[in-house]
């Protein structure tokens, strides 16, 4: 699990849209004297859930500043992006900002949760988005036959269901 | 937003739970406490959420059961098709995977000043409540039901004992027996239920005592759930097991005598099985948010499901008066609603305005055949109410196809409560 965290890491390094010139590198080891907070400037520590023997344990992890006011705006969950590329970035504080959450939540109770399914019914999980997309839309317009999911596809609208898609297309199956 | 973000954010995705951002201080604060009380479909949820979407929140999940038993599917035990060990659930994962510390104790008292709920052995200061205590019985409205007739007119409304010990009853009864099964008004737990509960046992006196009958009486002027499909599981399958009675309220039971007395008559029968009227858990009166014109449900914010009348006290699921259907699904979807709210407000942010809950309810009408019906709730600020979307409805037909769905429904919000 430290091995995950390492590799999160490399790819928040990795990334180049996380670097900008107000960033310092990330500092790489820890210092053995007097430490500079300059040397961290740029960077926050956030806590992320590591799950260790099947415990969930708080570890902290230094990322840039930049990405956590990214994640915190759109991205509160446990699980992925709720938003898709063309939909501007929540500002902080938004209240919509967890809507998606709660609206995929509503899928969990017979897809699983984070939509990893657990009984016969299908994982949403890692699902194609535009497949999740057009399936939806198929149950809303009556094309694909269902004994429940028309009634449930009918009651959100098209903007929700591109939420739906892009968290369930995130999460890894 | 570009990609490299998105990438970013899938890779945190993976395996990571990336939560508790630093608007509040972390380092050497104190960690957020969440009590909840009531570990079934709402409270377990709850917990569970709050932990997945804020592991930098405390939470205590008390109930004064160690093991859940579902009410859902809890009708086939009757009918002798599930055991009660099919039906029950651990709170081991919430424990081991998701770090709840699930205390198995009775609350005595709920100081909502303090902020601290006591048990038997010991005390539990919060930040914030989450009231899930689900139904009491008001046995007092219908006389005669007292402690003593209790223990042979059962009500078997609250899954585990009781469910088996009307198995029993009806299992041993005299073929050429009649049952008769008594409902309350409506509201009460589960709108389907007794009607379902009505075609099982049938189906199994079908099977087994084909002589015997049942009879049931409703307190409300028609069949309150599912109408036509139930109507239709009597006539073309249980037609000489099934007579059905609207507007029969039962006001009187004589446990000695075995009658069930309705304002128009007395029903003399094998095995009585009452159905009472219901309230919200003795626990919401303890924290002094039974407060509608009755004191009989708990009202709170549809947005944060934070009790109208006491601040910081959250109440969910069937203790809820609302306009839902006091459903497990329900009770499920309450608790994500709840807990978004409660780890956004603990993070001083807005939770969700606009939150969306659904049901989907299934009922089993014989060994291989069930029925739904579904509905999605939707939050209208304007109105301040839960207003249901278009396009719920119930099942087309009885159909093999839904038996498969039922158990997989059971299969998959068990899990997303308890795994």
């Amino acid at each position: 699990m430290i091995r995950t965290t390492a590799m999160l890491a490399t790819l928040l390094l990795a990334s180049p849209a996380l670097s900008n010139p107000g960033t310092a590198p990330m500092p790489t080891r820890m210092p053995s004297g007097p430490v500079s907070l300059d040397a961290f400037k740029g960077w926050v520590a956030v806590p992320v859930a590591v799950m260790i023997n099947g415990q969930i344990t708080t570890q902290w992890m230094l990322v840039p500043a930049q990405a956590v006011a990214g994640v915190a705006a759109n991205v509160p969950t446990a699980a992925p992006p709720a938003f898709e590329a063309a939909t501007p970035a929540t500002p902080a504080g938004n209240p919509s900002a967890t809507h998606g959450r709660v609206i995929a939540a509503t899928c969990a109770a017979c897809h699983g949760t984070n939509g990893i399914s657990h009984s016969p019914n299908p994982s949403l999980a890692g699902l194609d988005q535009a497949y999740f997309i057009k399936q939806m839309k198929a149950f809303k317009d009556g094309s694909r036959h269902a004994t429940v999911m028309h009634q449930h596809a009918k009651a959100y609208t098209d903007d929700e269901i591109e939420q739906m898609a892009a968290i369930f297309a995130a999460v890894k199956p | 937003m570009t990609m490299q973000r998105r990438d970013f954010l899938k890779a945190s995705a993976a395996g990571l739970a990336v939560a508790g951002f630093p608007l509040r201080a972390r380092a050497g604060a104190t960690k957020a406490k969440v009590v909840i009380v009531g570990a079934g479909f709402g409270g377990a949820t709850a917990a569970k959420y709050i932990r997945m979407w804020d592991p930098a929140i405390e939470v205590t999940l008390i109930d004064r059961e160690p093991r859940f038993v579902s009410c859902p599917l809890s009708n086939l035990v009757l009918a002798g098709l599930k055991t009660l060990d099919d039906i029950t659930k651990t709170y081991d994962a919430l424990k081991t995977k998701y770090g709840v510390n699930v205390v198995v104790d009775s609350v005595t008292a709920i100081d909502t000043d303090k902020r601290v709920v006591k048990t038997e052995n010991g005390s539990f200061p919060y930040d914030r409540l989450v009231l899930s205590p689900g139904i009491d019985f008001r046995f007092d409205q219908i006389e005669g039901y007292d402690a003593k007739a209790q223990q042979t007119i059962l009500h078997a409304w609250k899954a585990g004992e009781q469910t088996l010990k009307l198995r029993q009853q009806v299992e041993s009864m005299r073929d050429g027996g009649l049952i008769v099964i008594g409902m309350p008004l409506a509201p009460y737990r589960c709108p389907p239920g007794p009607y379902e509960r009505v075609c099982l046992i049938a189906n199994y006196l079908k099977r087994a005592k084909p002589k015997s009958k049942i009879i049931m009486l409703d307190a409300n002027p028609d069949v309150a759930s599912k109408k036509p499909l139930f109507m239709k599981a009597w006539n073309t399958l249980y037609p000489d097991w099934v007579e059905y009675r609207p507007n029969s309220k039962v006001v009187k039971v004589d446990a000695d005598g075995m009658i069930a007395s309705t304002e128009f008559e007395d029903l003399k029968a094998d095995v009585i099985n009452i159905i009472p009227p219901q309230r919200a858990g003795q626990v919401a009166e303890l924290a002094g948010v039974r407060t509608d014109s009755n004191g009989v449900w708990c009202p709170a914010s549809f947005v944060t499901y934070e009790s109208l009348a006491k601040p910081n006290v959250h109440v969910i699921g069937d203790a809820l008066l609302s306009n839902f259907p006091k459903s497990g699904h329900m009770a499920n979807n309450m608790g994500k609603v709840c807990a978004n709210a409660v780890v956004e407000l603990l993070n001083g942010r807005q939770p969700d305005p606009v939150p969306v809950v659904s049901n989907t309810c299934y009922s089993a009408v014989s060994e291989d055949r069930a029925i739904h019906i579904a509905t999605v709730f939707r939050y209208n600020a304007e109105k301040n109410e839960m207003t249901a979307q278009p396009g719920g409805g119930i099942s087309s037909d009885l159909s093999e196809e839904e038996a498969v769905y039922a158990e997989a429904w059971a299969e998959g919000i068990w899990s997303d409560t308890f795994l």
